[in-house]
């Protein structure tokens, strides 16, 4: 009865080691480093602005990323379906409300001025930790400007 | 002292030798499943390469590059005189004959609509190489219609491809009518006339297609742009110019997430694999680009800033005169 203990002790790091290898493979791919969480919340005229589409576009290097609000008018930035955050640096912010109909879904109007969508005037920069940035929206602002075209 | 039989394996032994088995499989699943995707990478290259040179066979011929959406076909009116806007090809329809399709392409009668048989009928077929092998595409052609209409149900409908021409930076830049004329900078665009001399950027520099995911079902018109080989026709309306079906442009960066508005999917190059999607460039090379090339989503302007405009504009522009390195990584 001497074997049992050492398979016993064999088996302990046969399961430490495949718990080793499921934690690499959870932690070790995907995550672009470029990228840092952006949350925050969006008032239009001192109420939520629920689903507008937000866009951060960087100004230098990397590419956009994409951010919806829900009722509450909270936003978080997504970069790809498995990736969340905005590229870090600087980055020029646009907030929409309209869009066109699908087919399934009818279109929708822009209700924001156009220095906060198409000539947006809105600049922040992504830092490497958990960013938020809260915007407050005003309907004084400027013009409004329908840019979508069925 | 008893003496233990050895010949037979203890139950430790054999959860041994399974963890081991089970480690080793589930080392070479994902290398499996990459190769896998690899190779269906490697399909849709050669598939855009197909295209490629069709293209540069249709120059060589035509001296001048497919129009990328046909407002009307030869013969019929002006444009402004037209209550219905048919035929409805694209630049999929005019590379046939070029794709060793020439039977196709003289059964279709170009003097009439897409939706007109013997037309209606034809644009159901499916060629093998336009759609690409890690795209989720229906098994069923685009219905865009409702019953009884052009393209309904009962019509077999447009068959799906993945592949689309670049027509340009912006939003709308395929479009004939589009402003400021600096929008117009495609090469694949509506109506055009203009050969290899017009890409002054240099073929090599400048997007001429790519893919596209298919986002809608397949049975009806849930996502009107989704791309189909041949053309397009919405039959509401009376319409049949949608040129963002069978064309993209570089507005947007490619592959956005689900929660990206429609406007940013009917316009945006995308594809499922990894990390970006394949270009074929001007001169006929595939290559793949990244999702993270360097992209500012800037509008356009006139005169449009080229200074301030990220990499990815650039490339689908023909005629922007800015110098474009690096992409390709």
């Amino acid at each position: 009865m001497i074997r049992f203990p050492s398979f016993g002790c064999l088996a302990k790091h046969i399961l430490s080691l495949v718990a080793i290898c499921f934690s690499i493979s959870i932690t070790g791919c995907g995550g672009n480093s470029d990228l840092a969480s952006v949350t925050g919340k969006i008032t239009f005229d001192d109420k939520p602005l629920a689903d507008a589409f937000v866009v951060f576009s960087p100004t230098s290097a990397g590419t956009t990323s994409y951010g919806r609000t829900n009722s509450a008018g909270e936003y978080e930035m997504v970069f790809s379906d498995n990736e969340k955050g905005a590229w870090l640096g600087e980055n020029i912010v646009r907030i929409t409300t309209g869009d066109v109909g699908t087919g399934s879904s009818s279109a929708k109007k822009e209700i924001l001025p156009s220095v906060y969508n198409v000539n947006s005037t809105l600049r922040q920069t992504v830092e490497k930790k958990t960013n938020r940035f809260d915007f407050d929206l005003k309907s004084s602002a400027g013009k409004i400007k329908q840019t979508i075209t069925e | 002292m008893r003496i233990r039989n050895l010949r037979a394996f203890t139950l430790v032994e054999l959860l041994v030798v399974i963890a081991i088995i089970g480690i080793l499989v589930g080392l070479l699943l994902p290398a499996v499943q990459a190769a896998r995707e690899a190779a269906r990478r490697m399909q849709c290259t050669n598939n855009l390469k197909q295209i490629g040179l069709a293209v540069h066979t249709y120059v060589d011929a035509q001296r001048k590059f497919p129009s990328g959406f046909y407002f009307q076909g030869p013969g019929m009116a002006n444009r402004g005189d037209r209550p219905r806007r048919l035929p409805g090809f694209g630049w999929t329809s005019s590379l046939l004959p070029y794709v060793e399709q020439s039977a196709l392409f003289n059964q279709l009668n170009f003097n009439l609509g897409m939706s007109v048989a013997p037309n209606s009928l034809l644009v159901a077929t499916v060629l093998p190489f336009a759609a690409c092998p890690s795209a989720p595409n229906p098994s069923t052609n685009k219905k865009m219609g409702t019953t009884g209409t052009a393209f309904g149900f009962s019509d077999p409908g447009l068959a799906v491809t993945n592949y689309v021409g670049c027509g340009g930076s912006f939003s709308g830049s395929a479009y004939y009518s589009s402003t400021p004329v600096e929008n117009k900078n495609g090469i694949i665009m509506e109506d055009t006339k203009f050969g290899f001399e017009s890409v002054t950027d240099g073929t090599s520099n400048t997007l001429m297609a790519g893919e596209t995911v298919y986002y809608g079902t397949g049975t009806d018109s849930s996502f009107l742009w989704d791309p189909t080989w041949f053309g397009h026709y919405q039959s509401s309306g009376g319409r049949a110019d949608a040129p963002e079906a069978i064309m993209r442009v570089g507005q947007f960066r490619s592959n956005p997430p689900s929660i990206a508005s429609a406007d940013v999917k009917r316009n945006s190059f995308s594809s499922k694999h990894v990390g970006g999607s394949n270009f074929v460039l001007g001169d006929g090379s595939v290559h793949f680009i990244a999702q993270t090339v360097q992209h500012t989503e800037t509008p356009s302007t006139a005169p449009v800033n080229w200074a301030n405009i990220g990499v990815f504009q650039r490339l689908c522009s023909r005629n922007d005169g800015q110098v474009v390195s690096g992409f390709n990584n």
